[in-house]
């Protein structure tokens, strides 16, 4: 009897100093996601190499914390924003990895090469201030070889009583320094052959956000933000040119083609005023659980930029937690008021300009695929994109590019 | 490659089909219990689903596109753009 009291008191220790252990195994589980993405661009142009690294996990019953690096290697070509001339005087061209290049002859480079890498990493805090109050403070620092970005943030989200809608608030500041590898940055639109340069550029970002994520039903999630930002300082890309040309004929397809006599520096405004409008539905579905993912953003600027871009992912789940979900992206915008294709020989310099086909108007399409399943006790992701960019006016008139991702998440 | 590209544009249509049932639920607006809200904490009902995606995205495009942002606050800028 004694024995047996004995045996039922140990099993009541073990049960009850065993419970707790297990609760803190639990609330305690750190979440290791990490992913490989290779993007290459057509005829040569950009590759890229990115791996991430996000490990989050709750410290305490009310904070989380995540911890993301990145690292990426960016080679090859990109258009400079010169035009393709016929002839150029142009007899050497600065690569955007800083080293200057002798090209003296008859056609002028109008791809440079680069090569360089991003060290990047951001450490956020999720607290619960209470059952209904949340706020997430953000720190984030990136480093190249020509460019450096600290930032911070911070985000209060409330849920009404019933928990079906939730404000969001949030607040962030960048500084940003940008430099070529040689040091300084190029005088706004001043003639490359100069070399006038200025000391390294800075400038500094304010974003505010506002947004409301409401449950609409059962299988039902919608949410809509506004954000506001507003950047000051150098905005200039100091590897991008303009060519100043005339117009000739060439004689051996009795048409016209430029010639290119100079070339200038890009020169931007030192302002931007940045507003979008988010709005997603997340939706469940069908016999089969398919979730459709829907976003659609508008996005104007006071450089007359003004783009809408619409998203759509449809997840269809193929039973064992495997799962097949298609994506569409396509995405318009207009061009930036100082965008041109090249500067004419013989009229006065703009206050601004800049041939950078980003800041072209274009329409570009994304059409990918997502394969996921569990593997490991771990869920893996594998997808594939196709990105296509037509632009209106910039000399390389397309950007076909492809992107291959695969991902791998887990739980210890 | 062109099988790829077909089997893709099958699966946008069918896609799309059962799409216009999903609309006609989704605008239907109702109260929900905490007990009831075990479809919505899955994972693939979160507003951002797969984060190495959407990290990833938001870098190329702010890249190649002169709009950025919408989506919160924070994140960190490159020398892409």
């Amino acid at each position: 009897m004694k024995n047996i009291r004995k045996k039922l008191s140990l099993a009541s220790c073990t049960l009850l100093s065993g419970a707790p252990q297990a609760a803190n195994a639990i609330d305690n589980a750190w979440d290791l996601d990490s992913s490989y993405l290779y993007y290459s661009e057509a005829d040569d142009r950009v590759t890229v190499n990115k791996a991430i690294m996000k490990l989050s996990g709750d410290i305490t019953d009310d904070d989380r914390a995540t911890a993301t690096l990145v690292f990426d290697t960016m080679s090859g070509s990109t258009p400079s924003g010169t035009v393709r001339s016929k002839t150029s005087a142009i007899n050497s061209i600065t690569n955007a990895s800083g080293a200057s290049t002798n090209i003296s002859g008859s056609t002028a480079p109008d791809k440079v090469e680069f090569r360089d890498t991003r060290l990047g990493f951001s450490f956020d805090w999720d607290h619960n201030q209470s059952r209904l109050l949340k706020v997430k403070y953000g720190g984030n620092i990136s480093v190249e070889n020509d460019y450096q970005s600290f930032g911070a943030s911070a985000s209060i989200s409330k849920d009404n009583e019933s928990r079906s809608l939730t404000y969001t608030a949030g607040i962030a500041g960048y500084f940003d320094k940008i430099f070529r590898k040689t040091g300084g940055t190029p005088e706004p639109l001043s003639n490359v052959e100069d070399d006038s340069s200025f000391s390294d550029g800075e400038r500094v970002t304010y974003e505010l956000l506002g947004g409301v994520t409401k449950v609409l039903n059962r299988k039902t999630l919608g949410q809509l933000n506004y954000s506001f930002s507003y950047t000051d300082g150098y905005l200039t890309d100091p590897y991008k040119v303009i060519s100043q040309v005339e117009l000739v004929t060439d004689s051996q397809t009795n048409s016209f083609a430029f010639s290119e006599l100079e070339r200038y520096y890009e020169g931007r405004p030192s302002k931007r005023l940045r507003n979008s409008i988010y709005s997603a539905l997340v939706h469940q579905y069908g016999s089969n659980n398919q979730v459709i993912h829907a976003s659609y953003r508008l996005y104007w600027d006071d450089w007359d930029v003004v783009s809408h871009t619409l998203e759509l992912r449809h997840r269809n789940p193929l039973g064992n937690g495997q799962y097949i979900e298609p994506h569409v992206r396509y995405y318009t915008q207009t061009a930036a008021n100082f965008f041109v294709h090249h500067l004419n020989n013989g009229e006065p310099l703009p206050q601004y300009a800049s041939a950078d086909y980003r800041l072209d108007a274009m329409k570009g399409m994304t059409i990918g695929i997502q394969y996921g399943r569990p593997m490991g006790g771990g869920k893996f992701r594998a997808r594939v994109e196709y990105i296509n960019q037509q632009f209106d006016q910039a000399e390389y008139n397309e950007n076909l590019a492809y992107v291959f991702q695969i991902s791998y998440q887990k739980q210890f | 490659m062109m099988k790829f590209w077909l089997t893709l544009g099958l699966l946008f249509s069918l896609s799309a089909c059962s799409l216009q049932e999903g609309i006609k639920e989704s605008f239907h607006v109702e109260e929900i219990q905490p007990w009831q809200r075990d479809i919505l904490a899955q994972d693939s009902m979160q507003l951002d689903s797969d984060a190495m995606q959407s990290f990833a995205d938001d870098h190329i495009y702010f890249s190649k596109e002169a709009s950025t942002g919408g989506k919160g606050v924070g994140g960190g800028g490159c020398g892409c753009n």
